[in-house]
């Protein structure tokens, strides 16, 4: 083996040491990847000295970069995992009066409401014969029907 | 990784494989010639290696195949080709990327005048 050889040979082996983590197949894959790559762009540019060797090896990136991206090609794609940024609450100003402001809207519209069925209340229950049982409890029969 | 770095990674995943979909629309290219040409422009040229398994999950997913042939000198070359899948998935991402960059350009204020 010469050396030019051994410098793929050692290359290829750094990538299957980075790779252990990988399922076997594709493991397999990728080496045979790399290799065929190595192959051809020896054959295609006649690179026979150290130099041009190491030139092919150094742009096909180092072992590990290559097996991170392994690593990361599932079949979808999926996040870097960069650490995460301290945790900061968000800030909690805005949320009691947004909730606040719906209360009152909720209170106000219930008091709309009574008020215009004690008025409808009173308008049909007329001046000239007492109240009949209201359907609705209004302030006014309240005070009528006390007494022994 | 440097943040420039982490930033061009983050901005080529999701897309780099549409761009091997759409180098082998053109025609078909063997492994040394799809990697160089796409890190080429891409301006990775120091990481082709990285590109092998995205090829190699692309072969999964059936958006891509090879095929071996002989070459005039050299060892046999193995071709990339687009399948129907692969065709289809460039289409429907060509028509979100164009809707996508114009939202973010818009955002960022950099369409083109």
């Amino acid at each position: 083996m010469t050396q030019t050889d051994q410098l793929v040979v050692d290359y290829l082996a750094r990538v299957g040491r980075a790779a252990a983590g990988l399922p076997a197949g594709r493991r397999e894959e990728l080496l045979a990847d790399l290799r065929e790559h190595i192959d051809i762009a020896r054959a295609e540019s006649g690179a026979e000295t150290e130099a041009e060797i190491r030139t092919i090896l150094d742009r096909l990136g180092d072992p590990e970069s290559i097996v991170a991206a392994a690593d990361t090609q599932t079949d979808l794609p999926r996040v870097p995992a960069a650490p995460l940024p301290p945790y900061q609450a968000a800030p909690p100003r805005r949320f009691p009066w947004l909730v606040l402001t719906i209360v009152a809207a909720v209170i106000g519209t219930v008091i709309l409401f009574c008020g215009f069925v004690m008025f409808a209340v009173r308008d049909s229950g007329g001046a000239d014969q007492p109240a009949p049982a209201p359907e609705y409890p209004a302030p006014t029969t309240v005070t009528v029907s006390t007494g022994p | 990784m440097s943040d420039d770095a982490a930033l061009t990674t983050a901005l080529r995943r999701g897309t780099i494989e549409y761009c091997v979909l759409a180098l082998l629309d053109e025609r078909e290219l063997y492994g040394v010639e799809l990697v160089q040409q796409l890190s080429g422009a891409l301006g990775m040229s120091t990481s082709e290696g990285t590109m092998y398994p995205l090829l190699s999950r692309l072969r999964r997913n059936g958006r891509i195949a090879t095929t071996w042939r002989e070459a005039p000198a050299g060892p046999p070359r193995r071709y990339y080709t687009l399948t129907s899948d692969g065709e289809a998935a460039l289409t429907h991402f060509r028509t979100e990327w164009v809707a996508f960059r114009s939202g973010v350009d818009r955002i960022l204020g950099t369409e083109s005048k």
